[in-house]
């Protein structure tokens, strides 16, 4: 075995190493990876729900009632006492 | 250079020996320790080692949501971050606590002992389900041995309104009371978890191999309550009980076409968000279907109809009514106020205990039994709400000569609201009785219907259509016009219904409490095609400022049923013509 085959032995071995670390260190950066996104995952669920509940909330008869109240509208607040039926004052606008 | 062999002596070529033979017993003793750990001591190792590098992290699955007949959401689940501390990884636990407790607002004692109590532990609850910027300021530490954890918590925007309908979760995430416990199974999801390999602070480095077990989210339900009728039910009933100065009371809107209830409260109510702050347990419980009572009055034109259908009294027939007392056998009847010759109409207008009382002696025990059954009364009515109660309806061997007279006036027989409102509605619904229900349809986890529950159920028919017409379009109308029910006819609508006045029994022990009563009235609009039946009992109202169904009931059910309607965009009509039989 001459100096030049010990030599590209040498080289492909090294090769070879360095390509196993980069494999391996991928591979950890995409296990990192994918962790990060099912962490995201998981926040952006936890937001959805907190958005979803904070949204239940600003519909509920009670809340709207609060609005129509304190905005400065026209509107009626719904069920609110009225004398009359949305419906009977919308026919006796009929032309 | 070069080396010369120099002869070893023989001291010189045993030392070489007993050392060689020494390093061999060592490698060997150190050979035979590796073996013992890799084989005896393995599993150990390797579970301690697991369990300092991995770590097992939960993905709450979503319990499915409830919505209300028009789809607002009533209740739903949010994640709530608790705060824990790894007992492992605390240097020192007094400054720990110190540094800890003004976070989660707690005394520094406490956190300190929480934390020496668990001691053996990896995990130690300090707060639960705390807020955003606590989560924060915790986070914000950056001390390994601190940690929040997710957790799904059970939120309901409507509060008060509808807690004794839905129930509420317990910490467990099992449905405790009302829908939630009715269908526990179907809302309740399973939870995911994922395992991680974690550095010597704890922060995740990368999964394992395994792919993660998914959360499988719970499926949703639709109730068929309307939110703005329940909204509009509470707080007409709690305004009554205010107002009367009363213990409380139940309320109930349903559609008498297919048993729908629109609404179902109670007063005193609760936060279903904190059911620990609830006054008592008894404030906790859905009186509406739970607690049987005596209807007193309101039970009257149940028993008219069977008497009407069987030809024990007609409609022109005229009773006396003895100008307001009698003898029944050796039980004085009394009515409020005295009446002589009255016919079916002006019985149930006036509602006269000794008319009906006469009425019910023609009847007899057999028949009156077998009207109470044949409306559903003395069983559950199968409505999707846990703790029913049968009420009662004495076997037909313990009713005596008397039970006739108190059955016809309301008494000797327990109804819960739910069971008197279904058996008014039977009447009002042309005789046909329904299986009430809350929920409307089942929805998967993404919303896609797996069980619709929409079509009415029929029980049974319990009168002929005419005389239910006649009751409901004739004597009830008769009640609201010119009786007892005059308070409720307060809107543009045409009503109908009965008031009841009963008395209450002790709590504890036989016998009926002075002063202690309840006023019933059950009442329909609009009377041509009635769209909603109300039903409103107030409990022990105070009898210096009113006590009967007339002044008490009856105009919380006028203000649900003008409020409701207006809502339901319902037009006011003109007023139907008298049914006839």
């Amino acid at each position: 075995m001459n100096v030049g085959r010990v030599g590209f032995l040498i080289a492909a071995l090294t090769v070879i190493a360095l390509v196993v670390v980069h494999l391996r260190a991928e591979r950890t950066r995409c296990a990192a990876r994918i962790v990060a996104l099912e962490s995201d995952w998981i926040q952006l669920r936890r937001e959805l729900w907190v958005l979803q509940t904070r949204t239940a909330r600003l519909k509920t008869p009670q809340r709207l009632r609060d609005r129509v109240v304190s905005l400065p509208t026209d509107l009626a607040a719904p069920a609110a006492e009225i004398e009359s039926p949305p419906a009977a004052r919308l026919a006796s606008d009929r032309p | 250079m070069s080396f010369q062999t120099v002869p070893l002596d023989r001291v010189q070529r045993r030392s070489g020996a007993v050392l060689l033979v020494g390093i061999i017993v060592l490698l060997a003793a150190l050979a035979a320790r590796l073996a013992y750990i890799n084989t005896t001591l393995r599993p150990r190792l390797v579970a301690i080692a697991s369990k300092q590098q991995q770590g097992r992290s939960v993905i709450p699955a979503r319990r499915g949501m409830i919505f209300d007949t028009r789809g607002r959401v009533v209740a739903l689940d949010r994640q709530v971050p608790d705060v824990f501390v790894d007992p492992a990884l605390v240097d020192d636990v007094e400054r720990l606590a110190a540094e800890l407790a003004p976070r989660v607002n707690l005394p520094a004692r406490a956190v300190a002992d929480r934390i020496r109590r668990g001691a053996n532990s990896r995990f130690v609850l300090i707060a639960p389900g705390v807020d955003a910027v606590t989560a924060e300021a915790v986070r914000s530490m950056g001390n390994a041995a601190v940690g929040l954890a997710e957790r799904a918590r059970r939120s309901y925007p409507h509060a008060e309104t509808m807690a004794h309908v839905l129930g509420w979760v317990g910490r467990d995430g099992h449905g405790m009371e009302g829908i939630e416990l009715a269908y526990d199974a179907h809302l309740r999801g399973r939870s995911g978890q994922r395992t991680m390999i974690r550095d010597a602070r704890r922060r995740a480095l990368g999964r394992l191999g395994q792919l993660p077990v998914s959360p499988v989210d719970g499926g949703h339900l639709v109730l068929t309550i309307d939110a703005e009728i329940q909204l509009i039910a509470e707080e007409a009933l709690a305004a009554g009980v205010r107002r009367f100065e009363a213990e409380g009371g139940s309320a109930i809107v349903m559609s008498p076409k297919d048993g729908s209830v629109l609404a179902m409260v109670c007063v005193p109510t609760f936060d279903p968000n904190e059911p620990v702050t609830a006054e008592s347990a008894a404030a906790r419980r859905n009186r509406a279907v739970t607690d049987p009572v005596e209807p007193g009055s309101s039970f009257k034109p149940i028993i008219t109809c069977r008497a009407l259908e069987d030809g024990f009294v007609s409609t022109t027939e005229r009773i006396d009514c003895h100008m307001g007392s009698h003898r029944f056998g050796r039980r004085l009847v009394k009515d409020t106020s005295p009446q002589g010759l009255l016919d079916i109409r002006g019985i149930i207008t006036r509602s006269s205990n000794i008319g009906m009382g006469i009425i019910a002696e023609r009847m007899g025990n057999e028949v009156l039994h077998d009207t109470l059954r044949r409306f559903g009364l003395g069983e559950r009515t199968g409505i999707d709400c846990p703790g029913e109660s049968s009420g009662v309806v004495y076997p037909l061997h313990r009713w005596t000569s008397y039970s006739p007279t108190s059955v016809a006036m309301g008494y000797e027989v327990l109804v819960t609201p739910l069971q008197l409102i279904n058996a008014f509605a039977a009447i009002v619904n042309d005789g046909i009785l329904m299986r009430p229900r809350l929920v409307r349809e089942l929805l998967g986890s993404r919303g896609e219907v797996i069980r619709s529950l929409d079509s009415p159920r029929i029980v049974r028919r319990v009168v002929s259509s005419q005389v239910a017409r006649y009751v409901a379009q004739d004597l009830l109308v008769s009640v609201v016009e010119n009786g007892s029910g005059r308070r409720a006819a307060t809107g543009p609508y045409q009503v109908l219904g009965k008031t009841g006045t009963a008395r209450l029994v002790y709590s504890d022990r036989g016998g009926y409490e002075p002063g202690a009563y309840l006023s019933v009235f059950v009442g329909a609009a609009p009377v041509a095609d009635p769209q909603i039946l109300v039903l409103v009992m107030v409990r022990r109202p105070n009898p210096q400022i009113g006590y009967y169904g007339a002044a008490v009931a009856a105009p919380v059910v006028g203000e649900i049923i003008k409020r409701t309607l207006a809502y339901l965009e319902v037009p006011p009509k003109a007023k139907s013509g008298l049914a006839s039989l």
